[in-house]
């Protein structure tokens, strides 16, 4: 059964047989969002599930109330899992998310997608590469940053940082080949 | 294919450098993650993202989620503690409070879903091991079954069993009901072609039988027997 304004209109009024209907229509979302991370023990997924829906009814439904109703409400929901996750595992959440996104489907692989990116794919594959970018480690991002996002030269970096300027060199390639991996190993 | 990446990133810090004055809402990132925003509003959204890795990453997750829709069928369990924890009454499609009298029940609760008519009062023959007493049966429709919840009383024990019918009378295989107590799993019974499950003997207890078909729960009947 959709979840729709009418459905969201009578959960709100406490009637107890909607948000039954409710909460039976929006679990197996949630649950099958949550077991799209791996990583989760089964006991995290369901401690995870609650929290999704005691949220949800918190202070008097007050989530629930502040669904826009412009978005759908499937997105406003998991929206809620996704922040429920990030804050279960920190920045490494997106290491954890297993799911394989339409996109994906036509065999392209993210470096080609760069290649020749499609009006509608050309900003995605620039979110994609920021998203690979989180993956990094600190001082790996540091570089990329300093030097690409920065505009910083090389020997700029090394005096900034206070290191030599074949460590920065070296940084940077060894930086540039592990983001290149890691694009080309995971598909999300 | 190094020179790819470094294009793109260098792409990236011009556009952020000009990211610096945009405001985004979350109404604006819940259209984005939607594909809803006209073009100069998703370009906007685009640069602000990539000012901020780690909410570009959540974006991503969104999109995808919302992309695939993925949808899991939820443990019963699990279903009633949420719906527990939210104090929320569970709908049940038949609630039954029982109470042993020798060989009959006495019904505390479910006094609506009773068919005495289909019942049998049978007499122990002699040399008959198993010593059917009075058969109790309880029937509901639901979702276009007729379930029947059959309880044979006798010998100081109860046996249950189910049997499950179509709208024209004709039995129907493969349902399943999962015999439950403190969410633990006691029975599976599944019915076969004439649309009847094994009987099997069930002790005084608080059971909950889910029934399912073709793996989609479709209701809960709650037992007592005391």
């Amino acid at each position: 059964m959709n979840i729709d304004e009418q459905m969201i209109d009578r959960v709100l009024a406490g009637d107890q047989a909607s948000q039954r209907t409710f909460v039976s229509s929006s679990e197996k979302l949630v649950y099958g969002a949550l077991n799209s991370f791996s990583g989760l023990s089964r006991t995290e997924t369901e401690d995870l599930f609650q929290a999704v829906f005691l949220k949800l009814f918190e202070d008097n439904m007050r989530r629930i109330r502040l669904w826009n109703r412009e978005a759908k409400f499937t997105t406003y929901l998991y929206r809620i899992v996704v922040n429920l996750v990030k804050d279960h595992f920190g920045s490494a959440a997106y290491k954890h998310f297993r799911l394989k996104a339409r996109e994906d489907e036509d065999g392209r692989s993210p470096l080609e997608s760069l290649k020749t990116p499609a009006a509608s794919g050309d900003r995605l594959d620039r979110l994609s590469l920021v998203h690979y970018l989180n993956q990094l480690k600190p001082g790996e991002k540091q570089i990329i940053e300093l030097y690409y996002f920065q505009d910083l030269k090389e020997r700029e970096i090394a005096t900034l940082l206070g290191k030599p300027l074949n460590t920065i060199s070296s940084l940077k390639n060894r930086t540039l080949k592990k983001l290149k991996k890691i694009i080309e190993e995971k598909p999300s | 294919m190094n020179n790819k990446i470094e294009t793109e990133l260098k792409k990236i810090g011009r556009l952020i450098e000009r990211a610096k004055d945009i405001h985004v809402t979350d109404d604006d990132l819940l259209a984005y993650a939607e594909d809803r925003l006209a073009s100069a509003a998703r370009q906007a959204v685009d640069k602000y993202l990539l000012s901020y890795p780690e909410l570009a990453s959540e974006i991503l997750l969104l999109k995808k989620l919302v992309a695939a829709e993925p949808a899991r069928e939820v443990p019963p369990a699990l279903h009633r503690k949420v719906i527990s924890a939210l104090g929320i009454d569970e709908e049940y499609m038949m609630q039954l409070i029982l109470k042993r009298v020798k060989s009959a029940f006495e019904i505390i609760m479910g006094d609506s879903f009773y068919k005495p008519g289909l019942g049998l009062s049978l007499v122990p023959t002699r040399g008959t091991a198993a010593v059917p007493g009075s058969l109790y049966v309880f029937q509901t429709v639901l979702a276009s079954y007729r379930i029947s919840c059959r309880l044979q009383a006798g010998g100081g024990k109860q046996f249950l069993h189910f049997t499950l019918e179509a709208e024209n009378g004709e039995g129907v295989k493969n349902g399943r009901f999962i015999v439950t107590e403190a969410d633990r799993q006691i029975y599976e019974l599944l019915t076969d072609s004439t649309g009847t499950t094994p009987a099997k003997m069930l002790p005084a207890g608080d059971y909950e039988i889910v029934f399912s078909m073709m793996r989609k729960n479709l209701g809960t009947l709650k037992l007592t027997i005391s």
